[in-house]
């Protein structure tokens, strides 16, 4: 991980020696949560057929995007996601899912109206807790944005991961200020309508989002009485609802709490006809700090 | 991406006097086959070419860099199928004011001895609407020392004490309309005498801000357009006061609230054509200071007809752009090239009418 931090950041170092003098902007993400234990079904082959499994995960993400040209933006930068679940003795699901990543991509704005992502983060995808060669992946975005105007923007883009059982994830997305103080904000991950209380305060409702595919342990399967997992890739889909405020602290910062319900989880082991999903949802709390400057 | 822009932002009104109105007569006429190389060559906006241009097609780019973190500029360059002297009329006479889709409640022009009662009467004439309430409930919070307007302390301390002075004013109670006519006309005042420089300073996020520097910070950036209008510039002569401009206020949205903005305009015959300045120097939201260009040139379309090529550059200095940066900027830019088109839209509609 420290290895991977510092390759990031000599990389971040050397695309803004390529930036024009003074023209490299940051970006920092940040969150930790805390879910409540859900109750979940293991399947009925299992000993333990069901359970409540409860969670802390965590992420840290930063990106130096140095400005090549008057319409293009590097970004390069480096993102650690950690979930850590809180499993019933036997429970058939690994109690750590965790990625760290390079994130190497470039912004371009054209034809005055329109901006273009494509960002990939490859890295290590491990669902347990260390990493080795073959938890290697590179999932990536290409993504478009349409200015109509202002306060209407339109978003198109897909996620390509081909360790998902959708290795084409679509989407589609709009950001919409339809009053002095909406904003119908429906871009994944984290849909939601925000209502500005002040310029420094906003409340929002919504959702979050949060999907990944992570490889087991070479003896996950065995360990579990299905030997077909044993090094298989699993995808990770959770689903949040909820609403939170987000101060902005300081100009650069902004500081947000939510608390909600995590509605849906998944744990799809896609190269067998077994998946794990929660029957009933659970309490969640969650704090974030990013920042751009 | 793209929240929190300055976008809402965008140039409403170009107001022209014909100063040298006969001078105009005299201009050349002839065909300038060379007025596109001419702009692409200073303005750099790719695909520059006649017969986009001729079909209505406005042509948009970035301006030059800044390296000043409040600063943007965005440029256009569009054609106008009118000779030069009407489109220089028709950018004179042109009041966005009539197309409610451009969000320009009040255009009003002045006289650099307009008073309160001359704003009180075009206050009156406002509709209301949701960012008109906005206005008024972000000035009633000034009452208990509350800050979102962009006001010196000095100004701020006034509000209040004009009332009973006089009677609510369209949708402006009382105070506020007393508020903002008393200090529209100073300040207007203070423009005509003695230009950006005597403007009252005011304070944003703990910077003091002197609309006078910001002008010149925007050109210090932007060397190409300071050199191609130094005459205008020279004329106008922004920080101290100069020329004879026609002044005018506005009430505009700015991101779902209105602002008054107070601007100046002037123009020039120059050889080959006009030049034309819209200094805005106060704005009590959304932007600092805000400067555009415009430049005409006569030309001749691939029917013969006489037409009239514009290029358009627009200068903003806004606190809140400071706080956008990578992608969020990038975005910026083009949501304020897409107002720029809106505007400039309706008026080659009002060109062929």
């Amino acid at each position: 991980m420290l290895k991977l931090l510092s390759l990031a950041f000599l990389a971040a170092v050397a695309a803004s020696s390529l930036a024009r003098a003074g023209e490299v902007s940051y970006e920092l993400g940040s969150n930790y949560s805390l879910t409540g234990g859900a109750r979940t079904k293991f399947g009925d082959f299992q000993d333990v057929k069901n359970g409540y499994v409860s969670e802390q995960s965590a992420l840290f993400r930063f990106v130096a995007s140095p400005q090549l040209t008057d319409s293009v933006l590097l970004r390069v930068g480096a993102g650690w996601q950690h979930f850590a679940f809180g499993l019933p003795e036997g429970a058939p699901l690994p109690n750590t899912l965790q990625s760290a990543s390079l994130i190497l991509g470039m912004d371009v704005q054209a034809f005055g109206s329109w901006l273009f992502r494509i960002e990939a983060a490859p890295g290590f995808y491990s669902a347990s807790n260390r990493f080795d060669a073959d938890d290697l992946n590179v999932p990536f975005i290409l993504g478009a944005s349409y200015i109509a105007s202002p306060d209407l923007q339109w978003i198109l883009g897909c996620e390509v991961n081909i360790r998902n059982v959708w290795p084409v994830l679509p989407g589609a997305g709009v950001r919409w200020k339809f009053a002095e103080k909406w904003v119908f904000n429906a871009v994944l991950p984290t849909p939601r309508l925000e209502y500005l209380m002040s310029r420094s305060l906003t409340l929002y409702g919504g959702g979050e989002l949060k999907v990944g595919s992570y490889r087991l342990e070479n003896r996950f399967g065995s360990e579990h009485g299905l030997r077909e997992l044993d090094g298989a890739w699993v995808d990770y889909t959770e689903l949040r609802a909820g609403c939170g405020a987000a101060w902005k602290v300081t100009r650069k910062l902004t500081l947000e709490a939510e608390g909600g319900v995590m509605a849906y989880r998944n744990f799809d082991y896609h190269h067998t006809a077994y998946e794990v999903e929660n029957s009933g949802g659970a309490p969640y709390a969650q704090i974030s700090l990013g920042g751009r400057f | 991406m793209l929240t929190q822009s300055v976008t809402g932002v965008v140039i409403r009104r170009l107001c022209l006097i014909f100063l040298f109105a006969l001078g105009a007569f005299s201009l050349p006429v002839a065909a300038r086959a060379d007025a596109v190389a001419e702009v692409q060559a200073f303005s750099g906006i790719p695909g520059l070419d006649l017969s986009r241009l001729e079909s209505g097609k406005v042509l948009q780019a970035k301006g030059e860099a800044m390296n000043f973190p409040r600063g943007m500029g965005v440029q256009a360059c569009y054609l106008v199928a009118l000779p030069l002297q009407k489109t220089v009329d028709l950018h004179r006479q042109w009041n966005a004011a009539r197309y409610p889709e451009l969000k320009v409640y009040l255009h009003r022009d002045l006289t650099g001895k307009a008073t309160p009662a001359d704003f009180l009467e075009a206050l009156a004439t406002v509709k209301e609407n949701a960012a008109v309430r906005s206005l008024v409930a972000a000035t009633q919070k000034l009452a208990s020392g509350a800050g979102e307007l962009q006001l010196s302390a000095a100004e701020a301390k006034q509000f209040g004490k004009e009332a009973g002075a006089g009677a609510a004013s369209g949708p402006f109670p009382a105070p506020v309309a007393a508020f903002w006519s008393n200090l529209l006309a100073q300040r207007t005042a203070a423009f005509a005498a003695g230009g950006a420089a005597k403007e009252p300073a005011y304070e944003i996020a703990g910077e003091t801000i002197r609309v006078g520097e910001e002008f010149a910070r925007l050109l210090k950036e932007q060397p190409k357009v300071r050199d191609r209008f130094k005459p205008i510039l020279d004329e106008a002569s922004l920080a101290s006061g100069g020329g004879k401009p026609a002044l005018y206020s506005e009430l505009i949205d700015v991101e779902g609230r209105a602002s008054f903005v107070l601007g100046a305009t002037y123009s020039k015959a120059v050889k080959d054509g006009w030049q034309a300045l819209d200094a805005k120097y106060y704005s009590a939201d959304g932007f600092l200071a805000m400067l555009t260009f415009y430049q005409f040139w006569p030309v001749t379309t691939s029917g013969g007809q006489p037409a009239t090529l514009v290029w358009r550059g627009d200068l903003i200095s806004s606190a809140s752009l400071a706080e956008l940066h990578g992608v969020e900027r990038l975005g910026s830019a083009g949501a304020m090239m897409k107002e720029i088109q809106k505007n400039t839209d309706f008026l080659q509609r009002d060109a062929k009418r």
